[in-house]
């Protein structure tokens, strides 16, 4: 390398050829390893010009980058030396049903001129506290190492695994808080509704002061209608291409649902439905034991129901038992839907579910994204099959975590270009 | 914890502008077509690919923040490396030179 070669030299000025022109003429003559590095040259220049020039390569770059993060729940070294340090800042602000808790993990470097405004992500990480989960928290992690500004939020009563319609105006509120965000662009904001923070994405999202407002709403993992999500728990069986499939949930749906239809029961029937199938609750669980007949007699018909519904114990009266529900509690579930406002929804919704998810049956995304076709709305729909619930299934193959890897990269990309 | 993420960044153009300029010297289009770099136009080759890449990744940071940095030394590198020795020479051989 040193050295110029002999052919070199006969190039240079001093040798009083034309060097440019002698060059190209020796083309035909160039060795194969020259050729070789022309090309690798050229493909890198226009790589690396369509990564940091093209808004379309700003995003299938920082896809790229992302992908690793998100399937393997780490912060990949290349991440963190292009990202670089991320700020974490807790902040506390009111709505209409009490406090609403957020942490926000953003860039600490300066908004850059192009594209000159951050996207801001509120993340709804579903129900329970979920602000220190580690996977959560590495992926808002790398979220914000690649531009994000993202919001995660919670409310009192997602903590203590309840849904209530209520929880709409914290959602809301903490939107505009995001759209006011220092370096946020406001056109730029949107909402990704974990599980069963899906639902109250979707209420916030048809909210009048959000409306027309929202860049994009991706749901993983959510139920579309909470009635249909009762029916699947207690039938403990889906219903895929009209066969009847066994599906047994996880204990986390049943209590949500005892938590969040108790509200609607009169006190002392709530009482007993949470301290039997609540967090903890006593009927759950490989030994837990179900109320006695004398119990359940005490009860009103409707909180017996509810009770045989989340149970599971009455699997052929799911339908009956589900007319049996007090009105309060039809009420409720349909104001917890979000089929009740799905006319409503107008930013491009991306639903993302596990075809073996244990939590809330796949069948309810699918079940959304036919009513959004039906309606002619804009959506995208990927059924994943390497996750539980929302997080990548240890013992996943290779070809699960390809073919899923290829429809998150393809939903990541469609996210970026917005932040690109 | 941040100047070390800096350093391997830095480190990280320095390496890729030193390949470009290795692969602009094995192409031919480095500074030796040129009879520039006297001696040792393949080194000086790779230095100005390194030197390159430092100003472009600075100047994505600037423009396109931390994250596009390096796409950008790649590209302002791989343009310094084939068109800088052209750009030179044709500027010698000009009468106002």
């Amino acid at each position: 390398m040193a050295d110029e070669t002999p052919e070199q030299k006969a190039d240079t000025p001093a040798s009083g050829n034309r060097p440019a022109a002698s060059d190209r003429n020796e083309q035909g003559k160039l060795p194969f390893g020259a050729k070789v590095a022309r090309v690798a040259l050229v493909l890198l220049a226009l790589l690396g010009a369509a990564v940091a020039l093209l808004p379309g390569g700003r995003a299938v770059y920082r896809a790229g980058m992302l992908l690793p993060a998100v399937i393997t729940s780490t912060q990949p070294a290349p991440l963190v030396a292009s990202g670089g340090d991320v700020r974490h800042s807790q902040v506390e602000i009111t709505s209409a049903n009490g406090p609403v808790y957020l942490d926000v993990y953003e860039p600490v470097d300066a908004v850059p001129p192009i594209p000159g405004a951050r996207v801001g992500l509120l993340v709804i990480a579903g129900v329970g506290d979920n602000r220190k989960e580690a996977a959560l928290v590495n992926i808002t992690t790398a979220l914000a190492r690649a531009g994000f500004v993202v919001m995660q939020v919670t409310t009192p009563a997602l903590i203590d695994y309840t849904l209530t319609p209520d929880d709409k105006d914290a959602i809301v509120q903490a939107t505009l808080k995001l759209k006011s965000w220092p370096g946020v662009g406001s056109d730029r904001v949107g909402i990704f509704g974990i599980s069963a923070g899906g639902a109250l994405a979707c209420l916030a999202a048809a909210d009048p002061r959000l409306h027309g407002r929202l860049a994009f709403l991706t749901l993983f993992g959510g139920y579309y209608d909470a009635t249909s999500l009762l029916r699947d728990v207690g039938r403990r069986a889906l219903e895929v291409d009209g066969q009847l499939t066994p599906w047994h949930p996880q204990d986390v749906p049943i209590y949500t649902l005892a938590h969040s239809v108790a509200r609607s029961l009169p006190p002392n029937d709530a009482a007993r439905i949470r301290s039997a199938l609540g967090i903890s609750g006593s009927a759950l669980g490989t030994n837990g034991r179900p109320l006695d007949s004398a119990t359940l007699a005490e009860m009103s018909p409707g909180a017996v129901a509810a009770y045989h519904l989340l149970y599971g114990d009455q699997p052929d009266q799911v339908e009956a038992n589900i007319a049996a529900l007090p009105p309060a509690s039809h009420d409720l579930l349909r104001a917890l839907s979000p089929s009740s406002v799905v006319d409503s929804l107008d930013a491009r919704i991306y639903l993302m579910h596990d075809t073996s998810d244990e939590f809330v049956p796949f069948t309810e995304s699918r079940d959304f994204a036919a009513a959004l076709t039906k309606l002619g709305r804009s959506h995208e729909f990927v059924e994943l099959g390497s996750f539980q619930h929302v997080e990548v299934r240890s013992g996943a193959t290779p070809g699960e975590l390809i073919g899923d890897g290829a429809s998150l990269f393809s939903i990541l990309y469609q996210l970026l270009l917005i932040a690109s | 914890m941040m100047t070390v993420d800096l350093l391997i960044l830095v480190l990280i153009w320095a390496l890729l502008g030193a390949l470009v300029g290795w692969l602009a010297h094995a192409a031919r289009w480095g500074l030796g077509a040129y009879g520039l770099g006297d001696a040792h136009p393949g080194w000086w080759t790779v230095g100005l690919g390194a030197g390159a890449a430092f100003v472009g990744g600075a100047l994505g940071w600037v423009f396109f923040g931390r994250f596009f940095s390096t796409p950008n030394a790649l590209w302002v590198s791989a343009l310094a490396v084939t068109l800088g020795p052209w750009l030179v020479a044709r500027l010698r051989r000009s009468p106002a030179a």
